[in-house]
């Protein structure tokens, strides 16, 4: 189902949770992400960065540079990243609350 | 190793502006991945999965690229030189309709000649910096879209330029209004000739 066109793509969104807790570089969002869908979400190189490319265009994400690691370039979420985020749990959390009131996510299957 | 060699060279398939910014990132998010792998088979998957992703995201950031070339938006300044061009054709509008003007010699000469040739040069001249600054800036491939409102003053003020310059040919089929025939005779005379090639 297409998003409303004003909501985070599935990547974008679980890049930004897997940098809510700490600032990580290209193999580390991967990775997190992974955990964080409990595998269901595998991302490579190419749809990462294509991601990370957008993140970095709207503010979401910047860059940070480590000095023992120069390899690799960090990622940290900024304010208004972390607000988006914000937003999109809020919107998720409100969308599991009617998923339960439905008594969708019990059952599996809507009741009248 | 072979695979990472043959991936590093398959990302020069992404655009330019894209592969200087992230092509070594992603080098070394798949060398990370391959050594993070346990085995021999995660490390086939992880390959496979890799090489298998790379011609979508490859096609996706050049139609982005191709896409950002066509909506490519033009500066201020090459706005405002293209309405000041258009500006510069209406005294050659006004000329054409409002008969009192066309007594006046020097007036004629700017009107007719003068403005539109200065706006001819202005579109072209800043169609080419806005051009070689497209080029400069980010974007690899510039489509026929680009820079149109300069391309169209550019064409319309050397359209009029022909038009004027050799209205001593053209001025019969054209109905050129800047020459005026008073005779009836020699104006259908003219009109034939014209139409028929001849002198």
């Amino acid at each position: 189902m297409r998003r409303a066109t004003n909501q985070l793509p599935q990547v974008a969104f679980s890049v930004l949770l897997a940098l809510s807790l700490r600032e990580r570089h290209g193999y580390e969002i991967i990775k997190q992400v992974k955990e964080d869908s409990n595998g269901k979400i595998s991302l490579n190189p190419g749809a990462l960065y294509t991601s990370i490319q957008q993140l970095l265009e709207q503010e979401f994400i910047k860059e940070v540079r480590h000095q023992d690691d120069v390899r690799r370039r960090y990622y940290q979420l900024t304010k208004l990243g972390n607000t988006r985020l914000a937003e999109e749990l809020t919107y998720f959390e409100t969308t599991v609350r009617l998923g339960r009131q439905r008594q969708v996510l019990e059952t599996g299957f809507y009741c009248a | 190793m072979r695979s990472v060699r043959l991936y590093n060279k398959l990302l020069k398939l992404y655009p330019s502006a894209y592969r200087q910014k992230y092509a070594d990132q992603m080098s070394q998010t798949y060398i990370d991945m391959l050594d993070d792998a346990q085995n021999s088979a995660q490390k086939a998957a992880i390959m496979l999965r890799a090489f298998a992703e790379l011609p979508f995201t490859v096609m996706r950031q050049q139609s982005v690229t191709i896409g950002a070339s066509m909506t490519y938006k033009p500066t201020d300044t090459a706005m405002q030189n293209t309405i000041a061009g258009t500006v510069l054709l209406i005294p050659f509008v006004l000329y054409i309709f409002v008969h009192s003007l066309q007594a006046n010699k020097a007036l004629s000469l700017v009107s007719l000649l003068v403005l539109p040739a200065v706006a001819f040069l202005l579109a072209i001249s800043t169609y080419i910096t806005e051009f070689l600054r497209a080029r400069r800036v980010q974007y690899t491939r510039i489509s026929v879209q680009f820079g149109w409102p300069m391309l169209v003053l550019a064409c319309v003020s050397a359209f009029l330029l022909v038009f004027v310059v050799f209205h001593d040919s053209t001025h019969c089929i054209m109905g050129n209004p800047v020459r005026i025939l008073h005779n009836p005779h020699d104006s259908l005379q003219c009109i034939q000739r014209g139409m028929l090639g001849g002198s």
